[in-house]
């Protein structure tokens, strides 16, 4: 394209944090400036293999979300981190590029900075990669989430020191050990949020005969979830459908339940971090075990999961602060410092 | 203590140390415990902690404080005072920036040039605009001026006639009339002069008068434009039926009336016949002196 680095000279350059539950936009100089579901909600006109059109992306989509009629379809078009519909996720990218544009005048055409997953094989990078370009971004970089996520944290990512990440997001759960802007050892588990939700559904109908939506058990997990126990149990009451009677009832929950239903995804969390330790090179070990792991993403924020971490592991572990959007502000430190680094931090392909 | 506490919020570090000594612990058994480095522990305690990162540092914190056991309620406060180092993203190697200084450049340069062109194409646009009415309305007048003057270029160098009719002529015309306007002028100030020396009523010239009388009487709705010969809009609007009008301006006026059929023209007390101007009801003519 001939005037795509015309283009480029009006677009502003952009750090994605592709996530399985949230995007987020970063825009260089501005911040984070969009923040919404990575939900599209599809229009099929003709029925089921007809032409589809988007209906509706991010926020709006998300509240459609399993309160669809027949012609319209939800879709989560990322799935453990890495793209499960390419078009959908071309849309979407190209949905919410076009929003953080507020330009009319020309296409935007900007260089973006897209968060992958550090297990994403070659196939996964190159399809992300791929899908950006085909939203109209001219040239593409990446970087790996936990990396991004160190950054966003505030940890000297490039002292000749060893700093553990883990970075709990929507479908996976990636563990780093990080020095001189590179990760030294990583490991990723696709256990995440999602996985906490499915398996508070699993739990609620095992053992209360009730099924419940995604939206609830989402709600279950934010408001009582917890990786610790409590001394004083919370509890919530939600209703879901009955499966003997197939009426709607309401079922009381509480927070002591969510810790025995979230027990097998926290233990392969923590079985990864033992891992990355036992792998990591005694240096950088001796290193961790002093300055401790430092929790990103949506999951730090899930109540006692620093204290379960640090009892089996025996580091401080703390949370950052604003866990949910340190890799966008880590990618978006990257991208400030892009031209001066030289690509340091970049993944390959 | 509590009182005190809730008057002036304590630093978090006094907070640590004064519960660390009520449980009677020293930094290395409280490091031990909280697997937090002494030193660590010691410039929590004493608030130097420039060179802690933030982020570990808030972590410390309220890690010692669950250990000690103090109310995260307590320390939350103070929280804010408390600053750490703010590593900044560094690459390990120096190296030469990639953005040029020229990309700048290059921004503003077609942001020149767009403007440049838009302007341009204003420009052009206004003009032409501008020229086309002015050729409108001169066209009639030089064609009057050019039948004058041709007649008299004629007699002298017995040139034959240019025909009038092409659009060539047409614009030749419109220039001429436009370079012309100082002749008459000139001449009429001569003809002044002249009449002040002589005397008033002994020019024969006199006779004709300068501003011409036009009147308008509508029996149906219908849009006029007039505009005399120096160019003044004598009338542009949309005349209701049964409305009559009278302006004085100086000839050739040139006319546009949108419903000819429901339109009495009158100049100078002469009724004008619009029919041979008129095409699809609507008449369009140049009127000249009579």
């Amino acid at each position: 394209m001939v005037f795509k680095r015309l283009r480029g000279l009006f677009s502003n350059d952009l750090s994605i944090d592709l996530g399985t539950a949230n995007t987020l936009i970063y825009v260089r100089g501005q911040g984070i400036v969009l923040n919404q579901p990575s939900v599209v909600a599809v229009r099929m006109d003709r029925g089921p293999g007809g032409p589809q059109h988007v209906a509706a992306v991010g926020l709006a989509a998300k509240q459609m979300l399993g309160r669809t009629p027949g012609n319209i379809r939800t879709v989560r078009p990322l799935k453990d981190g890495v793209i499960a519909d390419f078009n959908m996720t071309e849309a979407l990218l190209q949905h919410f590029i076009r929003e953080v544009h507020t330009s009319r005048f020309l296409r935007p055409s900007p260089r973006v900075l897209v968060c992958v997953p550090c297990s994403s094989t070659q196939v996964e990078r190159k399809a992300i990669k791929e899908s950006a370009e085909g939203a109209g971004a001219r040239e593409v970089f990446l970087v790996e989430e936990p990396m991004a996520a160190a950054i966003g944290a505030g940890i000297p990512v490039h002292e000749a020191r060893g700093a553990m990440v883990l970075d709990i997001g929507g479908g996976t759960s990636e563990v780093a050990v990080i020095s001189l802007n590179g990760l030294v050892y990583s490991n990723s588990v696709r256990v995440g949020g999602d996985q906490f939700d499915d398996a508070i559904i699993n739990y609620v109908r095992r053992n209360y005969g009730t099924l419940i939506g995604e939206t609830t058990a989402e709600r279950i997990k934010i408001q009582i979830g917890c990786a610790w126990p409590d001394e004083e149990p919370e509890s919530m009451e939600v209703s879901g459908r009955n499966l003997a009677e197939g009426v709607p009832r309401n079922i009381t929950i509480t927070s002591n339940e969510v810790l025995e239903a979230l027990n097998e995804s926290l233990s392969s969390i923590l079985e990864a971090v033992k891992t990355a330790l036992e792998q990591t090179p005694p240096e950088l070990c001796s290193d961790v075990a002093e300055t401790g792991i430092v929790l990103t993403g949506g999951g730090a924020l899930l109540r006692g999961i620093d204290r379960l971490i640090a009892e089996e592991t025996g580091l401080p572990v703390f949370p950052a602060d604003d866990p949910l959007t340190c890799v966008a502000r880590g990618g978006g430190k990257a991208l400030e410092m892009m031209d001066q680094n030289n690509g340091d931090f970049f993944a390959s392909s | 203590m509590t009182n005190q506490r809730e008057l002036i919020p304590m630093r978090p570090g006094d907070i640590l140390r004064l519960a660390r000594q009520q449980q009677g612990l020293t930094i290395e058994r409280a490091s031990e415990r909280s697997r937090i480095k002494p030193s660590v522990l010691e410039a929590i305690e004493s608030g130097q902690t420039d060179k802690i990162p933030s982020v570990y540092l808030r972590g410390y914190i309220r890690n010692y404080a669950r250990y000690l056991g103090v109310e995260s309620a307590e320390l939350e406060p103070g929280m804010g005072a408390v600053k750490g180092a703010d590593p900044q993203v560094k690459s390990i190697f120096t190296v030469k920036p990639r953005r040029s200084s020229g990309e700048k450049w290059l921004k503003a340069t077609s942001y020149l040039a767009a403007s440049a062109l838009i302007a341009t194409l204003a420009w052009q646009f206004t003009h032409e605009a501008v020229r086309f009415s002015q050729g409108d309305s001169t066209l009639s007048a030089g064609t009057a001026v050019r039948t004058e003057s041709d007649k008299q270029a004629q007699e002298k160098s017995g040139i034959p006639p240019r025909s009038a009719n092409t659009h060539l002529n047409a614009s030749i015309a419109s220039v001429e009339a436009r370079g012309r306007p100082d002749e008459p002028a000139s001449v009429s100030v001569a003809e002044q002069a002249w009449r002040a020396v002589s005397g008033p009523n002994n020019d024969d010239t006199a006779g004709v008068p300068d501003s011409y009388a036009l009147s308008i009487t509508t029996s149906a709705d219908t849009w006029v434009e007039i505009t005399d010969a120096a160019g003044k809009q004598l009338e542009l609007d949309l005349l209701r039926a049964g409305s009559s009008r009278d302006y004085d301006g100086q000839p050739p006026f040139d006319i546009m009336i949108g419903r000819a059929s429901a339109v009495v023209l009158n100049m100078n007390g002469d009724d004008i016949d619009l029919v041979p101007h008129t095409r699809g009801n609507v008449a369009r003519m140049s009127l000249q002196a009579q």
